[in-house]
């Protein structure tokens, strides 16, 4: 009758074991798209309310990277305010998250501008943007799509096509992840919460 | 006996005028066509000074529901504080949004369409006066059909 016992108590205690060595190393799963391996990427500099800002000042931190412009109605915002709730679903995120907002469009967008934009959304955020050039070079090397549409005779307004996601670095200013346009906040914050353990 | 009969019929009329309302959304409907959950969106636009001139743009979301036998459209909206425009954002496989500006919004017979983020929308273009989030705005909403529908819509931050 002991022996048994002891049989059943020690098989327990393996698949226990098991089961905890399991989660431990299991493979982390994430709701973006993850780079594999991470992409050193290089540095550019573009211009913000107070002065130039490089990618790589934020080392150190995680930084999550957005292209659009201000006078989206619809995705940018939508994009921005989710990454909001996200950096600041936890308390301790936010000291540990940048977020960049790279305006594509050089004609309309002033650092003084997307100043104003960005904080509507958080005191944190950042909203930076360039000349022509210089966010051809970004964008290229960053492998985003923009293309400013030719203005409306009427409204004199135009839309601009852009890349949706958000690109993750990681605290060595590596690409790590990104989220396509439709990941929700709990699967951002989930893929987070992940990297930030690391 | 005949008091409570009485009671009994005033009870069923009042049960048959509560069921044959208009919802308590405070969005009206008109035959064939129901309205819900209207909202413009602030996001983007709540700093002091935003919201209001060159190139700044809200957002609004709306669901309608056609409740009727004949197809409909939604063909265009008035609001008394912006240009208001109906759009399209699509998201391509490769992840590339492009919004465009539509004529119209269909709305097929017994369908429900939701205006949402990345797909249709309304776009209020270079607002004239700011909004606070918690006020409601009129739109009147024009249908290929069932004609002119106001509806209030609730201003919010997101």
């Amino acid at each position: 009758m002991n022996r048994r016992f002891l049989l059943l108590a020690l098989a327990s205690a393996i698949m226990l074991g098991g089961g905890i060595v399991y989660e431990l190393t299991k493979p982390p799963s994430f709701y973006g798209s993850v780079i594999t391996p991470p992409a050193s990427m290089p540095d550019f500099t573009l211009q913000s309310v107070n002065g130039p800002v490089k990618l790589s000042d934020f080392w150190g931190k995680y930084v999550l990277l957005y292209f659009g412009y201000t006078s989206c109605p619809d995705l940018c915002p939508t994009t921005l305010a989710k990454l909001q709730q996200v950096v600041t679903r936890q308390a301790d995120w936010m000291p540990q998250v940048q977020v960049i907002f790279v305006s594509v469009d050089y004609l309309r967008d002033t650092p003084e501008k997307l100043n104003s934009y960005v904080r509507s959304f958080s005191d944190g955020f950042i909203g930076i943007t360039g000349t022509k050039e210089q966010i051809d070079v970004v964008t290229r090397e960053y492998g985003i799509y923009y293309k400013l549409n030719t203005s409306d005779p009427q409204t004199d307004f135009y839309s601009v096509d852009h890349s949706a996601s958000v690109l993750v670095f990681n605290r060595q200013g590596e690409m790590v992840l990104t989220w396509p346009y439709g990941l929700d906040v709990y699967q951002m914050a989930s893929d987070l919460q992940e990297l930030l353990n690391r | 006996m005949r008091i409570h009969v009485l009671s009994l019929m005033t009870l069923l009329g009042i049960l048959l005028a509560s069921c044959t309302s208009t919802p308590s959304s405070s969005s009206p409907s008109q035959p064939g066509i129901e309205i819900s959950s209207a909202v413009v969106r602030l996001a983007g636009m709540a700093m002091p000074g935003m919201g209001v001139g060159e190139d700044s743009n809200l957002a609004g979301y709306l669901t309608i529901k056609n409740t009727g036998s004949t197809d409909d459209s939604l063909i265009g909206v008035q609001v008394d504080f912006a240009t208001a425009m109906l759009h399209q954002t699509t998201v391509d496989s490769s992840g590339v949004a492009s919004m465009k500006e539509i004529n119209a919004i269909p709305v097929p017979a017994g369908q429900t369409v939701e205006l949402k983020p990345g797909s249709y929308h309304i776009m209020f273009m270079r607002p004239t006066r700011e909004l606070k989030a918690g006020e409601s705005v009129e739109l009147i909403l024009q249908f290929q059909n069932a004609g002119s529908i106001k509806v209030q819509a609730n201003v919010t931050n997101q």
